[in-house]
């Protein structure tokens, strides 16, 4: 399958030696599918889940939008098993036929509430980590406290919770990437998280007490 | 590293406690699970710690991906599924069914008034794996076949008699054709229909064979013994022996429809019906369960769909293996 220019920013796919052993281990996957074991399909979707939802979190702020398109992908995959070729990079295979589902979804979205300009092709946006982060608070006023509190993290405060919590990367890996030693690592977050904590539980608590009254 | 001294900061910045947030390791998980069970002064800490991964995260949280993976399970369990899930055994059964088939109408056929010649021995075979099937005689006669089932048909059918062999269940629509009688044979157990619908359950898991009928009228031979039929009652096949009884009609008449419900069913009713609608053993493990009431309505739906469905419903964990049923809680 030719990429257009458009699929060529897959970021979330980790590519570190034990995720390449795991693209192996699809392969075998994927074979079990196309002789109709459906537990290939299973294991497959265990193995992509994490990476798919978080990746369609930072293009749709919608859970459920995109807990609906990871499945729907996975039972066409199903149905479809008996023209399936094995595709060169499995991983990469999903995630387009993902985009274009969630494309798909958003643009009935759309059309529901009336928006009817640019349906075709839209381009998906991946929000940075923040903004998701953010839109994950559905009560207003909690929202607005976290975003108050992230902004008074430093970039790099946050650019290391994003890696540790988010990309789920060992402080080994955080460290090799960033070339910060494991210490500072470890003592930029702590700090990170007790401001964070700190800011939020008190505001918890003063919504409690406010109800309370 | 003292986890006394530990706070939920600390906590979430120890790679293992992550691990055990995400599920992703299950020693890992494990020793948690122990740690906090013995150190329940720690939990508020380990709750919160816990509540912070996961919403730094934005993944799902374990329960909420398997909610979603069991939404998945039963979109692909209700589509057409398994249709090589009994493939590797047919060639055997077939071949047992041809085999046993042959001789039982062979021991049967001897003191009969005309012997059907050897050569005339073959038979065409029709097989419901996981869905039941409906095959149309050259007489217009209907047989249902049930799951699991096999029915050999000899070629030399409607000829001068019309006789079939069955292993498993088949309900039989029988046209009428004066002069050529129409007979059943599933194991020793021979079943002589004129004109009639009637039932035929035959299973291998189960020693007796079972027959309904529902309505004209049929004559039944066992090793022993031999009895006529009226509608709504059935016999049972006990050491070559009958023992007769009716049956619930509407039961049998839903089945033949296809429709499979289940109203307020507990466990017991569940398995019960199970075993009845799609002849297959079940087994239920030993153990506390809840009390299940169960509702639902199935029209034409092959097991794995069904089974689903219930496990989605009733959270019961089903297997199928080696063809038997095992219910789990």
């Amino acid at each position: 399958m030719a990429l257009s220019p458009a699929d060529k920013n897959i970021s979330h796919l980790p590519e570190s030696d034990s995720q390449r052993a795991a693209g192996e281990g699809l392969a075998v996957f994927w074979s079990e599918l196309q002789q109709h074991n459906e537990h290939g399909l299973y294991k497959i979707y265990h193995e992509l889940y994490d990476n798919l939802y978080r990746y369609g979190l930072s293009v749709v702020q919608d859970p459920q939008l995109v807990k609906e398109a990871i499945n729907d992908v996975f039972v066409e995959l199903w149905k479809k098993r008996e023209q399936l070729i094995m595709p060169d990079h499995i991983p990469n295979y999903i995630f387009i036929c993902f985009k274009r589902r969630l494309s798909k979804l958003l643009g009935k979205e759309q059309k529901k509430s009336g928006r009817h300009e640019s349906l075709l092709f839209q381009e998906l946006e991946v929000q940075p980590y923040e903004t998701v982060l953010i839109s994950r608070e559905t009560d207003i006023q909690l929202r607005n406290k976290m975003e108050n509190v992230l902004a008074q993290l430093t970039a790099r405060q946050k650019e290391f919770i994003r890696l540790r919590f988010y990309e789920n990367m060992s402080m080994e890996e955080i460290s090799l990437k960033t070339s910060a030693s494991i210490r500072t690592i470890y003592n930029t977050l702590h700090t990170a998280i007790v401001q964070l904590r700190k800011i939020m539980s008190l505001f918890l608590l003063t919504l409690m007490w406010y109800f309370e009254k | 590293m003292n986890l006394q001294l530990f706070t939920a900061e600390d906590f979430m910045l120890n790679d293992s406690f992550v691990r055990y947030c995400l599920q992703s390791n299950d020693e890992d998980v494990a020793f948690w699970n122990d740690w906090i069970a013995r150190n329940p002064h720690k939990k508020t800490e380990t709750d919160q710690a816990k509540e912070w991964v996961l919403r730094l995260g934005m993944g799902l949280t374990p329960d909420e991906k398997q909610e979603e993976f069991r939404k998945l399970r039963a979109l692909i369990e209700t589509g057409d599924s398994r249709r090589h899930r009994f493939s590797k055994y047919l060639p055997y059964v077939a071949a047992a069914a041809l085999l046993i088939g042959v001789v039982v109408t062979w021991i049967w056929k001897t003191p009969a008034h005309h012997t059907p010649a050897i050569s005339a021995m073959a038979y065409t075979t029709w097989k419901a794996d996981s869905v039941r099937k409906q095959v149309l005689l050259a007489d217009g006669s209907t047989v249902i076949l049930n799951r699991n089932s096999v029915l050999q048909v000899p070629d030399n059918y409607n000829q001068q008699e019309r006789h079939l062999i069955l292993e498993g269940e088949a309900w039989y629509e029988v046209a009428k054709k004066e002069n050529c009688p129409f007979t059943v044979t599933a194991g020793k157990t021979t079943v002589q229909a004129l004109g009639t619908v009637f039932k035929v359950r035959a299973y291998g898991f189960d020693s007796s064979v079972m027959v309904s009928l529902i309505s004209g009228k049929v004559r039944v031979q066992a090793a022993k013994e031999a009895k006529e039929l009226s509608p709504d009652q059935y016999v049972k096949t006990v050491n070559g022996q009958l023992l007769s009884g009716t049956f619930d009609a509407t039961r049998e008449q839903d089945w033949r429809n296809g429709k499979l419900y289940f109203k307020d069913a507990s466990l017991e009713e569940l398995a019960n019906q199970l075993e009845f609608w799609y002849g297959i053993k079940v087994h239920i493990t030993p153990g506390n369960y809840q009390p299940i009431h169960f509702n639902g309505e199935f029209v034409n739906k092959p097991l794995p769909a069904v089974l689903a469905s219930i496990s989605y419903i009733t959270n019961l964990k089903i297997a199928v293996s080696k063809g038997e049923l095992y219910i789990n809680h």
